[in-house]
Formats: C-alpha cells, structure tokens, sequence
C-alpha cells in the first residue's frame, strides 16, 4: 500500500516540475516534451488502472454473497495488480476481509481487520453499510417492507413537501465502522472478550448510522451476556427491542432469543416467557 | 414516542398523483454527463501545452491556475456526490423509523438533485413510492411505482420487491383488478424455494387482497404455514396475524347471522389477534388497516391483546 502511494505522489511530483521547468525554460526542448509525455502517459495508466481496479471491485462486491470462490479469485488477481490507487486497495483488503468472516475464518478475518485499522481510513466508501447492509441480507432497504403506519395532514402538498428540515450529513457509513463491527463479532466468535470490548470502545466514539447502530447493538448485547453483565443486556429493554423491530427479521429474532438467558438469571420468568414468545413468532430457534 | 406507534399527525398533505407525476417528468434520470467526466482531462491537456509553449511571463502562470481549478472542481464535485449520499441515506434511515412524512419531504426535495445518479434517482423515487404509500397516497406512490418498473432493466432484483409493493398499494387505493393482475404475475413467488421480504411481502399481499375483497372464507386457507411465511418481515408480519383474525372474524360473523352451519371461529381470532398484538401495537395494527378496528371494538377480543411492549 506505501508503494502505492509513494509511486503516485511521485509520479505527479515529477509532473508538477516538469510543467514547471518546461513554463520557465523558452523553447524547452524536444527532450523535455518527451519527458512530459512519457510522465504525463505514466498518469493516464495509473488512472486507468485505478479504474479498471474499481470495475473489478464491483463485481467482488456482487459475487461476495452468491459465488465466494469466484470472488476469491478476483480478489487475489486484483490485489496483484501495481500500482492501485491507496483507497482502492484498502477496499480490496474490505471486500477480502468480509469474505473471511462470510466463510467463517474469524481468526483471518480479524487479522485483516486489525491491519487495515492501523492505517487512516476516514469514510474511505461512502455508503459501504448501505450496500453491505443488502449484501447481508438485510431487510432494511426501505423497498423491502410493508411496514409503518399511516399519518395525515392538511396543509398543501408541494408546501408542505417543500418545509422539510435539512438532512444530517453525519450518518455515512464509514469503512472504519464497518471493519470495527466486523472485528467484534469476529472477536466474540474467538471468544477474545478484552479485544471485542476494546473494538467496542471504538464503535461508540465515532458517529454511527442507523444500519451500523442496529449491528453495534446486537454486538454490544451479546458482549454483555457472554461478559455475565446480565443486568446490563437488559436494561433500557424497550428501547432496545424498538431498534431491533427495524433490523432483518434473523437479527431481530436472535435478539430477542439472546435476551431469554439473563431474564432468566435475574428472576423474571414473565420477561422470559414474553421474549420466547415473540422470538418463537420471530423463528428464532429458542 | 414509539418506533413501532403512528407519528403524530403533521401538517402535511401527501402530493396528488399528478403533482408526483409533474415532479418526475421535471426530474428524470439524465446520467453521467460526458462533457463533465472528459473536461478535467482535457484541461490537464491544455495547461501541459500552455506550459510547454507558453513564452516565460505572466501567461506562465495560466498552466497553474489551470490546475488549481481543475482541484477545486474535483473536490467540489466529490464533496457534492458525498452530500447527496448523504442526504439520501438519512433519508433511508427517516424511512426505515417510520418517519415517512418527513422522508418523504426530504425525499422530494432531492429528486430534482440526484439526475445526474440514475442510481441514486431510482432509489429516491422507490422510497418516495414507498413512503407515500405508507402516509396514505396510495394513488400517487402508483405513480411512482409505474415510473420505476417501466426504467428498471430486466432482471434487476428489486422489481420484484417494487411489483409486490404496487400490488399493496393498488390494493389499498381500490384497484382490485390491477391487484389481481400484479399478484397473477407474480404467481411465481408461491413456488419460491427460499422465503425472503418479497415473498414474504407477497403472501401479506394475497392475503389483503382476499379480506379487503371480502373474501374472508377464502383467506383461511392461506392460514396454513403463514407464520413461516411472513416470518422475513420481522415484526411487520403482526399485519398478516391481524388480517387473518380479522378473516376469522367476520367468517364467524357471516356464519352467525346466516344461521347455517357455524363453527367457532373464536378461538382462532383470538390466536391470531393475539400473535398481532404481540409484535405491534394495536393503534399500529389499525392505523394500518382501518378495518382492524373492529376488532378492538369486540370486548371478547379484550383478552387476547398482548403487549407488543417488554413487561416491566
């Protein structure tokens, strides 16, 4: 990844004194010209490479959930190829990283996800969560439902669309919190408690969106409940299930079959019987 | 206020059919423009031969100013594309917490932004679809709906999803043949090996369409797997559960004033009306489906509510 980078910013230091040299020397030469030419060829090939590379990642991204073996091996031939713009390949590194928890290998998984938390990742792939939201089978897409109940109004259609508030622009999905989620769950799996509680500092002093909310607070109850802090899972209990109504219905099943074990333990067996109940209805298998 | 409960009315007026139909012809899909995606190349092409015939005094300069544009407008326009997913996801998220009315706003207002990203485009039209169905306008979501499956490409994986939608939405503005017509399409979906939202979203479909036809009898049998087959909805499948205590219901009913031969229909009311209200709330359930309510006005339903609520 630094040869990457190093290759690139000097490439396109090279061309910056070129153009330099070649705006203050009259009549620079046909030395020179050849030289630009040849850098400025150079660029166009990265780019194009670049390009070809975020082609590619797209496929992955499609064949992650339905043909693993396949985008295995385009993972493996993409990475090969040099030089890939540093971003582009931090998300080959993702997508590798989410093919690894799909097969179930927790330990390469969380290897992975440590590594490319080591570096700067900012919201390197906006709408990561939107999409891999889709890829795990999430039901949240909101095409995907027939949920919700109806309001009314009275005032004037286009007026009263045209009112609303400006949006919050603090809800993209980032990389980094995709990799953070990843990496507790897999953590969890390894039953590596101290490493997903520190993954889980992480999560909550970043903003979140509300897919990566939902995921977090699945994460976080089983950390709870696997940690003996029973009465930690339970509390805030309402709020919690009102999330996990709007999760994929597997989620929100299992939450609700995670929750019977410390209402147990804590001595309220008509808690107990009402998250059986609803996790039985959900298909949870209690 | 509850996620899962009816915001509270606003002053909002859902927009008619054709004012949804105006705004979509206003705002199509344009795409990517190709002078847009080739000027910053081109710009970089004429600031290196600036720069290399360019005599030394102030036109030297030109080359770098040339480029310090072609930055600026590289950072502009990633920084707007970022701010319309941005605001596109927040609008997801409003949806996805039953805000509809309110992402539906936000929802329109993008629209006219968003051309340039077909993909986007399409996905803003879906949850406005989505959203004015759910407010209420099922007519008008039609519209929108009709838009998004004549430009979806064939074998796109959310037409289906859409189409089963629309079948809802005909259902609920009283376009039972069109109904009929969508679900016949669809008929596929019965023979679905693997049960997902749009299968799941289809039975909630075939159901509604045999209680709001008032074809009660003929919705029982349907009762047969319905809990595994709403199961992907999550907790939305509690509309299915009520619809099918409501089927029961009014079968009861029909047999009682009709004197004829009466099986008791009461204890299966009550079990479905029961699974409903143990994943939403009645004011949900009815909100929903006005038809509903008379099920809460039955006192000998009273104790077979449950609470959609953990206990204390």
């Amino acid at each position: 990844m630094g040869l990457d980078s190093t290759f690139r910013w000097s490439l396109g230091i090279l061309l910056v004194v070129f153009i330099v040299a070649g705006s203050s020397v009259t009549g620079g030469g046909a030395g020179l010209m050849v030289l630009m030419i040849m850098l400025g060829g150079g660029w166009i090939w990265m780019s194009l490479g670049g390009a070809r590379t975020a082609q590619m990642l797209a496929i992955i991204t499609a064949h992650l959930e339905h043909d693993p073996i396949h985008a295995e091996s385009l993972i493996a031939q993409s990475l090969r190829r040099w030089p890939v713009p540093r971003s582009l390949r931090l998300l080959l590194y993702h997508r590798l990283a989410v093919l690894r928890h799909r097969q179930q290998r927790l330990g390469e998984c969380a290897a992975i996800c440590d590594a490319l938390l080591n570096y700067r990742l900012g919201a390197a792939d906006p709408g990561a969560a939107w999409r891999f939201g889709q890829l795990r089978g999430n039901a949240l897409a909101p095409t995907t439902g027939p949920h919700g109940a109806a309001s009314s109004g009275g005032a004037d259609a286009a007026g009263a669309i045209g009112a609303g508030a400006s949006p919050s622009v603090a809800t993209m999905g980032s990389l980094r919190s995709h990799l953070l989620l990843m990496l507790v769950e897999c953590r969890l799996g390894l039953n590596d408690l101290r490493a997903a509680h520190a993954a889980l500092i992480q999560l909550h002093q970043g903003p979140l969106g509300l897919l990566e909310t939902l995921q977090r607070l699945g994460l976080q109850t089983r950390y709870e409940i696997a940690a003996g802090y029973d009465a930690l899972a339970l509390s805030r209990l309402a709020e919690k299930l009102e999330l996990a109504a709007i999760m994929p219905a597997p989620a929100c099943a299992a939450l609700h079959a995670m929750l019977i074990g410390p209402a147990q333990r804590l001595d309220k067996p008509i808690l107990a019987s009402w998250l059986r109940r609803r996790a039985e209805l959900l298909g949870a298998t209690v | 206020m509850s996620l899962l409960s009816p915001p509270k009315p606003v002053d909002f007026t859902p927009p008619s059919p054709r004012q949804v139909q105006e705004h979509l012809e206003r705002n199509p899909a344009i795409g990517h423009s190709r002078a847009a995606t080739w000027a910053p190349l081109v710009a970089l092409v004429a600031a290196v031969i600036i720069a290399m015939t360019a005599p030394p005094g102030p036109a030297a300069m030109l080359p770098w100013l040339i480029i310090l544009g072609l930055l600026f407008y590289s950072a502009a326009r990633v920084r707007r594309a970022r701010d319309l997913e941005a605001r596109a996801a927040r609008i997801q998220e409003l949806a996805l917490l039953r805000r509809h009315a309110m992402s539906l706003r936000l929802a329109w207002k993008l629209l006219p932004h968003v051309g340039r990203n077909p993909e986007l485009h399409m996905r803003t039209v879906a949850i406005m679809a989505l959203n004015m169905d759910l407010v209420g306008a099922a007519e008008s979501s039609l519209v929108a709906y009709q838009y998004l499956l004549e430009r979806l490409p064939k074998g796109h994986p959310g037409i289906v999803q859409i189409q089963v939608q629309a079948a809802l939405a005909q259902l609920a503005s009283d376009h039972l043949l069109d109904a009929d017509a969508t679900l016949r399409r669809l008929r596929d979906l019965d023979n679905a090996k693997q049960s997902n939202v749009a299968t799941a979203t289809y039975h909630l479909a075939l159901l509604a369409q045999q209680v709001c036809t008032h074809h009660d009898a003929d919705a029982l049998p349907l009762a047969q797997g319905l809990v595994q087959k709403l199961q992907p909805l999550g907790v939305d499948a509690g509309y299915g559960y009520a619809l099918m205590a409501l089927a029961h219901h009014r079968v009861g009913q029909r047999q009682a004033e009709d004197g004829g031969e009466i099986r008791n229909h009461a204890p299966a009311t009550a079990a479905w009306w029961s699974k409903a209200t143990l994943l939403l709330p009645v004011d949900a359930l009815t909100g929903r489906y006005r038809e509903l309510e008379v099920l809460t006005a039955d006192a000998t339903l009273a104790g077979a509510v449950q609470r959609a609520t953990p206990p204390q």
